[in-house]
């Protein structure tokens, strides 16, 4: 029962948020308090949901609601939703919540955008059926559509524009998994497309690397989440050609925006999307199961953010430390195996390497850097990425 | 004797409680000064409302008389809840209006609410024609509150226009339909079938038009947004009360095809309307888009989805009867001149815009999203012309998706435009209106369950207790 609730929590939170935030005009203080308390208060729910997981005897945690009120006709049974996570995943809404709250003490404009992305974020992480989890997605859709809108100018058209593709893309997603369109490995394929296109993957990628480099926009980090996390949990791994050229071609429209970004110039905002999706995408794609690595790596591209406040240094220091207690955890357990300690090595590198040759100034920052957060950051990346190789024994524990 | 039969009938109108408050204020405010002020006709408006909702929930459960021409059922104990939540905002969209007969548009409002509650509960025809035929004059005043420019003045003409003629198709229709089978042997009996099945597609024409078919509905988009989404609420709401009344008596099952190839050519029209600039042609087309699809699917209700279709094809009638106007007051209170043209707003305004469309797009958690759910479902049984349902719902997904973009298309050209000018007291009703009515709409859609219960009780008796054969007057 009180599991059940804090899943719910862990989803309804930052929905409430974003509904406050999107229905009231709060001023600037109060949508200052409003927004952190959110994101503090869901990051406190995934810890004690972590924590309950993991000393559970159970492998996952369910939550069951009997939507009554939903009955449409007398002769349906009442609906249900059902949340669930999986032992493996325990600490995955820890590690977005954090993430969530990185980006929120960075956003200077407190949106309500942010906190219906996290809320879809987090929703697509405890969805049960595929349903579900592609109603989060389009709900992230839905809220990366009304922020993209909102801009004028050129950079509205193209947001527009691009928010269309991703409206399209979730539609076929839709019919695909509604079965409309059948089964094989053909219409599987084509689901594949629409799924980069979604996730907005090279060429579709169109407004997405520009949005980023914005800081009333870091919330559009979290876009293509859920379509990750729903691709790895619902799509086989059929859908993706096995021949050499196509790997190929598939690993070019993953990574030539990804490093394009990130060999961008004073602009860190876009070497850190650039980093996230060089990261993220070939771990999810070619590492089946990896998927607590992948939001591993996205929760440690956000330490790149380099955060002045105090919860912002907080958010980081926990997109580092969780992880990795994650890991160990799991690796105890016997549920990660080499290949995550490996992965998260990799990352922990990566994260310490762009810290290091990171641009003079900021556009995630809204203030000076302190030199202290700064040292205290580096630290816990380079303990990050020494945790692994200390407890080397365990990485040959294998699942 | 008469004694009796005056208790009687003080008895069947009882029942009608809702509907003689309506009447009463319609009286009202014709012997009242023509000229009304906008917030005490807003006012009028919503107190009416108020007192039929509490008469409606403290109305005690009388028997009937056995003489009586109405009829207690779901439909008319239920139904006036609905025009209470229709009247204030309806009334709100002609809030800014500076007209001297706004007085008698507002009667004429009350007259159509306070006509709809009797033809609600009509058991005899006799009593429905007489309350629908009053229902229309009443909507045919609303045009009166347009300025008195070209265009306002184009409107009311084509109103009238319009709504005589749907309205003696309407009769016509039904003179035919209910024509009684030749008992003497003189005219060919292959004829009777004939007559009536061309009497009900007539009679269905005429209230398909009312309910906003393109292009014919297209021909009054003219004038104040306001106004004309008023009028056209109004003729949806008759519209929607006649067929859930004649249901069995017009349905035509073998012009089903080409009906539902005219919605769906009136569907494809809205659509591609949904490409204009201006923003309250833009809600117009949308709001008719998702009529036509309603009327698309009622055509094709037959087979063992029939109930199922009924209710979702209504459903999704009260839906935009109630979305229309609330989307027409917030563009109205954002006007900054005659010629319709909008300003950026803020706030509220704002709010009620933007609540407006997001509810206009279909997207969860309204009626809308769970009328369409239901449809889209029944769409998926292979029974009866499930071709022609799934093709209908088809094109609502398309219609949603440029629904919902177009919108957000609308909203970002209002970011280039001048400020709006500052909210006064009419466009705060206008807004109050606006958000009230878009919040009763995502109430429902939170609890959704209560309100398809009624709705299946109301179709279950319109398709069950009107006989399909000739009226009895």
């Amino acid at each position: 029962m009180t599991a059940g609730f804090l899943l719910v929590a862990c989803v309804g939170l930052p929905a409430v948020a974003a509904l406050i935030l999107a229905t009231t005009g709060l001023n600037t203080r109060s949508e200052q308090a409003t927004t952190t308390i959110a994101g503090v208060l869901v990051l406190l729910v995934a810890v004690v949901v972590a924590a309950m997981l993991m000393s559970s005897r159970s492998p996952t945690l369910q939550a069951h609601l009997v939507m009554t009120g939903w009955k449409l006709t007398p002769s349906e049974s009442a609906p249900t939703v059902t949340l669930h996570l999986a032992r493996p995943w325990a600490f995955a809404p820890v590690l977005t919540a954090a993430f969530a709250l990185l980006l929120i003490t960075n956003d200077a404009n407190r949106s309500w955008h942010l906190h219906l992305q996290h809320a879809a974020a987090q929703g697509s992480l405890v969805a049960t059926t595929p349903e579900l989890g592609l109603a989060m997605v389009t709900t992230s859709t839905v809220g990366a559509a009304m922020r993209l809108a909102s801009r004028t100018g050129e950079d509205g058209t193209r947001g527009l524009s691009t928010a269309l593709r991703w409206a399209s893309a979730d539609v076929l997603l839709w019919i695909w998994t509604a079965g409309f369109i059948g089964v094989g490995a053909t219409v599987g394929r084509i689901a594949a497309a629409a799924l980069m296109v979604r996730a907005s993957v090279f060429p579709f990628q169109g407004a997405l690397a520009r949005s980023v480099t914005g800081s009333r926009d870091a919330g559009l980090l979290f876009v293509p989440f859920p379509v990750i996390v729903w691709a790895v949990r619902w799509m086989d791994a059929d859908a993706v050609p096995n021949g050499i050229p196509w790997q190929l071609l598939a690993a070019a429209m993953v990574l030539v925006p990804a490093v394009l970004a990130w060999a961008s110039r004073n602009d860190e905002a876009a070497k850190t999307y650039g980093l996230t999706s060089l990261i993220v995408w070939p771990i999810a794609f070619w590492m089946p199961g990896a998927t607590a690595i992948a939001l591993i790596a996205l929760g440690t591209a956000a330490v790149l953010c380099r955060p002045s406040s105090s919860w912002g240094l907080i958010a980081s220091a926990a997109s580092v430390v969780v992880p990795t207690l994650a890991i160990l955890a799991m690796a105890r357990s016997g549920e990660a195996s080499s290949t995550h300690l490996l992965g998260w090595a990799i990352v922990s590198l990566a994260a310490i390497l762009m810290h290091q040759r990171r641009a003079p100034q900021s556009s995630l920052r809204r203030s000076e850097t302190h030199d202290w957060p700064e040292a205290v950051l580096v630290i816990l990346s380079l303990a990050a990425f020494l945790a692994p190789l200390m407890f080397g024994a365990a990485a040959t524990v294998e699942p | 004797m008469t004694f009796k039969l005056v208790v009687a009938g003080l008895q069947s109108l009882r029942i009608c409680t809702p509907g003689l408050l309506f009447l009463g204020v319609a009286i009202l405010l014709v012997l009242l000064p023509r000229r009304i002020s906008a917030t005490a006709g807003t006012g009028t408006a919503m107190a009416a409302s108020a007192a039929s909702l509490l008469a409606i929930l403290v109305a005690p459960n009388l028997p009937l008389p056995e003489r009586t021409d109405l009829v207690k059922d779901r439909l008319s104990q239920i139904g006036p809840i609905w025009l209470v939540v229709v009247l204030p905002v309806v009334t709100a969209c002609f809030q800014r209006s500076t007209s001297i007969h706004r007085g008698l548009a507002l009667a004429g409002v009350h007259l159509t609410a306070g006509s709809l509650c009797f033809a609600m509960a009509a058991r005899t025809p006799s009593l429905l024609i007489l309350s629908l035929t009053l229902a229309v004059i009443g909507s045919m005043t609303v045009p009166m509150a347009a300025e008195n420019e070209v265009k306002g003045v184009r409107l009311a003409g084509r109103t009238a226009l319009f709504s005589a003629l749907m309205w003696a198709l309407l009769l016509v229709g039904l003179a035919m339909a209910s024509r009684s089978p030749a008992g003497d042997g003189s005219i060919e009996p292959a004829l009777n079938p004939s007559t009536r099945q061309v009497g009900g597609v007539l009679a269905t024409i005429a209230l398909f038009g009312l309910l906003g078919w393109g292009p014919t509905s297209c021909w009054m988009l003219t004038g104040n947004v306001g106004v004309r989404t008023a009028t056209a609420t109004l003729n949806l709401v008759i519209a929607t009360v006649a067929l859930l009344k004649l249901l069995l008596l017009i349905h035509a099952a073998e012009a089903t095809t080409a009906l539902w190839a005219w919605s769906m050519a009136s569907a494809l029209y809205h659509f591609l309307t949904l490409r204009t600039r201006r923003f309250d042609d833009f809600a117009s087309a949308a709001i008719g888009f998702w009529a036509s699809i309603a009327i698309g699917m009622l055509v094709t209700a037959q087979g063992q989805e029939r109930a199922e279709v009924l209710v979702g094809a209504f459903s999704l009638l009260i839906f935009v009867s109630i979305l229309g106007p609330a989307i027409g007051a917030a563009i109205d209170a954002c006007t900054l001149n005659l010629n319709g043209d909008l300003g950026n707003p803020s706030n509220s305004r704002s709010m009620a815009l933007k609540v407006s469309l997001f509810l206009l797009a279909g997207l969860p958690i309204s009626l809308g999203f769970w009328s369409l759910k239901l449809l889209a479902s029944s769409a998926l049984a292979a029974t009866g012309p499930s071709g022609m349902r799934q093709t209908t719902m088809g094109l609502a997904f398309l219609g949603a998706i440029a629904i919902g973009f177009g919108g957000l298309r609308q909203l970002s050209r209002l970011e280039s435009r001048p400020p709006a000018s500052p909210i006064d007291d009419e466009c705060r009703w206008q807004v109050a209106a606006s958000i009230a009515s878009a919040a009763a709409l995502i109430l429902i859609g939170i609890w959704p369950a209560t309100f398809f219960s009624v709705a299946h009780e109301i179709v279950h008796t319109a398709i069950s207790v009107l006989p399909a054969g000739p009226l009895k007057p």
